[in-house]
């Protein structure tokens, strides 16, 4: 008996898992599939159809996640999906919180003309939740054409930041690209 | 039912003049601002829909209620002159912040309770850079609970709406 506890005490630990890792997209293989994004924003240039698609999604440990997918022409894809924690880029952690202070005009009192977008605009678009009045989520959502040459919007602005600080902190090596080999756990 | 009925009818052949002109009453407003689709159960949908068919003229204001599908035949139109609080009720959208986006986690709606009444909002916005487009939001009216404005407004034009013009049952 204790030489069987000796040898379990003098076995080596496991590796700790790599802060960096912990909070990588996994494969949900549950029959609905992935929790839905807390957060997504897009922006599409009309013209080359290229597309920033942005999602924020909640890690194990409570925090965020940002992920970022690139494609072009009948949404094929650019590159592959990246990601990266807000705990390791305190800047898209701010990011972040910034959508929650994201000033919106209030809806219009007049019907709206055809839209003047041409080649040269560019849509922004925001899904995410609210918080009702009553306490539980709400959901809200944007869809906003920037005519060509216009300065960006508040929305556009905001997420135009957001893919800015992403680039620059995947440029120093956080986060990662692709999703992890062993799918998600199950959670009781 | 009703629907079916219709969607029968358009296969059966060639529309007569006058059913033509039922179909067509689907979209008869010009101007459309915004619409608010009222749950108060489950499947029992009330669409509630503001036109201004002349922007120079909010007197030309019309706010239609119907059951939000192609061919609804219990359609009411309620213009201000017959409704008075229905044009401050429409007055107020202008004051109407949008909702702010949340991150945090909300309490889930425990589903053994009575089902709270459902609205939905679709509308327009424009910012100052001439950027247009669509917003829509949605919120949950619960017996007991605080409204938030979103609701408040929407809440008050249904009630305004159904004052002037109470609903079948």
């Amino acid at each position: 008996m204790m030489l069987a506890t000796l040898l379990l005490a003098l076995q080596p630990a496991g590796a700790a898992p790599e802060p960096r890792l912990a909070c990588q997209p996994r494969v949900n293989l549950t029959a609905g599939g992935r929790p839905p994004a807390v957060l997504s924003a897009q922006r599409l240039a009309v013209g080359t159809q290229a597309r920033i698609d942005l999602s924020v999604h909640r890690c194990p440990d409570g925090g965020f996640r940002v992920e970022r997918r690139l494609s072009g022409r009948d949404q094929r894809e650019r590159r592959e999906m990246d990601w990266l924690p807000a705990a390791q880029c305190p800047a898209i952690g701010r990011w972040l919180e910034a959508a929650t202070r994201l000033r919106l005009p209030s809806p219009m009192l007049r019907p709206h003309g055809e839209l003047s977008g041409g080649a040269g605009g560019t849509w922004y678009t925001l899904t995410g939740r609210t918080r009702t009045g009553a306490g539980f989520h709400g959901r809200i959502e944007l869809e906003i054409l920037d005519p060509p040459g216009a300065a960006p919007n508040v929305l556009g602005s905001w997420f135009d930041e957001g893919a800015r600080l992403f680039q620059a902190c995947r440029d120093r090596g956080h986060g990662g690209e692709g999703w992890a080999r062993t799918p998600e756990r199950i959670r009781r | 039912m009703r629907r079916w009925a219709a969607l029968l009818g358009l296969l059966a052949g060639p529309i007569p003049a006058s059913a033509a002109a039922e179909q067509g009453d689907a979209h008869r407003h010009a101007g459309f601002l915004f619409q608010i689709r009222f749950e108060p159960d489950l499947n029992a949908d009330r669409v509630y829909r503001a036109f201004l068919p002349d922007p120079a003229d909010p007197a030309s204001l019309i706010v239609e209620r119907g059951a939000g599908y192609l061919g609804d035949e219990r359609r009411v139109d309620l213009d201000p002159a017959a409704c008075p609080a229905l044009r401050r009720a429409v007055a107020a959208l202008a004051d109407l912040p949008a909702p702010a986006v949340a991150l945090g986690e909300a309490a889930p709606y425990d589903y053994r309770q009575r089902r709270p009444g459902h609205y939905y909002f679709n509308g327009f916005v424009r910012f100052p850079n001439g950027g247009e487009g669509e917003l829509s939001f949605q919120s949950y009216d619960v017996p007991g609970r605080p409204a938030d404005p979103q609701l408040a407004w929407m809440r008050g034009l249904v009630r305004a709406f159904d004052a002037c013009r109470p609903p079948a049952r």
